[in-house]
C-alpha cells in the first residue's frame, strides 16, 4: 500500500538532493582526495559538476559521511547546509569536539583559531578517530605573490620530496599555531582539506610538518 | 519516552499499525499539507555491531539490509531505519516520528504504540526464554 501523500510533497529539498552524489561523482571527488592526500601540500581541482552544485567545503564531508559518522557543518546567514548533509548522508550531528567530519565555509572561519583547538584529533590508541576538517578559503596558490594575502607555509613530511611551498589566503598564522598544537601527539591528530569557491582543494593530513614562512595581513574575512 | 527509544520501537512497530496509523494523521489537513518528504525510502546496508558479553567491547558482526527514510511536518524532521525492504512501512515510521515531534497530541497515540510495542516485544521475549529454559546450563564462575 502506499500512504496518501501528494506527489509534489515527495519530491526531495533541492539542497538535500545537490549532495546526493552518484557512485561516479563520489568515486571521482573520492579520487581527489586520495591524490591530495597522499601528496600533503598539491593542489589539484574538484569535478566541475559538483563545485556548480554545492559548496566546495562540503564536498569531501559528503563522500566520507554515513550513518556511522558524526558531522559537525558550521552554519553561516549566507551558508546554511547541516540540516541537508545530516538528511543527504544520514549522518549524525554532533557537537564540535566530537564530530569525526567537519566543515567550515569560506564565511564560518571567525572562530577557525577555536575550530582547530577543539577538534578531536583521536588518540595514539585510536588515532583513526581523529577528525577531518574541511575549511573554505578565499584563495590558495603555491608561492606568495605581491598581491598575497594569510600566510605562507612549507610542508615537510610524508609525501613530500623535500618540501613543499603553500600559499593560504584566509587563514592566520594563530590558526595554524593551533592546528599545530592539535597535530603535536602524532598519530593521533586532525586531517585537514582547504577548499576555495572555485573548486581548488589541497590536503594538509596530520603526518605533514607546517612552519609559518611568512605571514600578510589578512584580507577581510568573507 | 525519549527519542531513541521511540526510533527502536517504531523500527519494531507492527507493519499494519503503523501504517494505519499514518493514514489517520494524513487524513489530517494540518499534517497533509505541512509534509515533504525529504529523503525517500532507500534500501541499503549498515554494519551492525554487537556487544558481546564479556569485556563488553563491540565489534562488527556483519551487514544487514535496512530501509531508511525522512520527512518533515511544518519543519519539524521525522527519521526511521527499519530492517528489511519494506519501503512505505519505513516511510510511514518516519512520519509518525515527526509527527510526535510536531504536535503533543499526536505524540501521545505514537507513544501508545511505542508501549504496545515494548508489551508485545517483551511478551515475545518471555515467551521464548520460557521454551530455552529447560536447555539452559548454568555455569560456576571462579574469580
Amino acid at each position: 500500500m502506499n500512504l496518501a501523500i501528494d506527489p509534489e510533497a515527495r519530491r526531495m529539498p533541492a539542497k538535500v538532493a545537490a549532495c546526493r552524489f552518484d557512485a561516479l561523482e563520489s568515486q571521482a571527488i573520492f579520487k581527489v582526495m586520495l591524490d591530495t592526500t597522499s601528496r600533503p601540500g598539491l593542489i589539484l581541482d574538484l569535478p566541475r559538476r559538483i563545485v556548480d552544485r554545492i559548496p566546495s567545503a562540503l564536498a569531501p564531508l559528503v563522500v566520507l559521511a554515513d550513518v556511522e559518522t558524526r558531522v559537525h557543518v558550521i552554519d553561516t546567514p549566507t551558508f546554511a547546509w547541516s540540516e541537508a548533509v545530516t538528511s543527504a548522508t544520514g549522518a549524525r550531528p554532533a557537537q564540535l569536539n566530537k564530530a569525526d567530519l567537519i566543515a567550515v565555509p569560506a564565511d564560518g572561519r571567525e572562530h577557525l583559531t577555536s575550530i582547530f583547538t577543539f577538534a578531536h584529533p583521536g588518540s595514539a590508541f585510536s588515532p583513526e578517530s581523529g577528525a577531518r576538517l574541511m575549511i573554505g578559503v578565499n584563495d590558495i596558490r603555491s608561492h606568495g605573490t605581491s598581491d598575497s594575502a594569510g600566510v605562507e607555509l612549507v610542508i615537510r613530511g610524508p609525501g613530500v620530496e623535500g618540501e613543499r611551498g603553500l600559499c593560504i589566503d584566509g587563514l592566520t598564522e594563530a590558526d595554524v599555531n593551533a592546528w599545530r598544537t592539535t597535530n603535536s601527539r602524532f598519530p593521533a591528530g586532525i586531517d585537514v582539506w582547504l577548499t576555495t569557491e572555485a573548486g581548488r582543494i589541497v590536503a594538509i593530513p596530520r603526518s605533514s610538518r607546517l612552519d609559518v614562512v611568512a605571514t600578510w595581513p589578512t584580507q577581510e574575512r568573507k | 519516552m525519549d527519542r531513541n527509544r521511540r526510533s527502536e520501537l517504531l523500527a519494531r512497530a507492527n507493519s499494519s499499525e503503523l501504517t494505519a496509523m499514518a493514514e489517520a494523521f494524513l487524513s489530517r489537513r494540518s499534517i497533509a499539507e505541512e509534509i515533504q518528504v525529504v529523503n525517500p525510502p532507500e534500501v541499503g546496508m549498515v554494519m551492525m555491531q554487537v556487544r558481546e558479553p564479556v569485556c563488553k567491547e563491540r565489534f562488527h558482526l556483519g551487514e544487514v539490509v535496512v530501509t531508511r527514510a525522512e520527512v518533515a511536518v511544518a519543519g519539524v524532521r521525522g527519521w526511521a531505519m527499519r530492517s528489511g525492504t519494506d519501503r512505505e512501512t519505513t516511510l510511514a515510521a518516519a512520519l509518525l516520528d515527526a509527527c510526535a515531534e510536531h504536535d503533543v497530541e499526536l505524540a501521545a497515540e505514537v507513544q501508545a504504540l511505542c508501549e504496545r510495542t515494548a508489551d508485545r516485544i517483551a511478551a515475545d521475549e518471555r515467551r521464548e526464554w520460557e521454551e530455552l529454559r529447560a536447555t539452559a546450563v548454568s555455569f560456576e564462575e571462579l574469580d
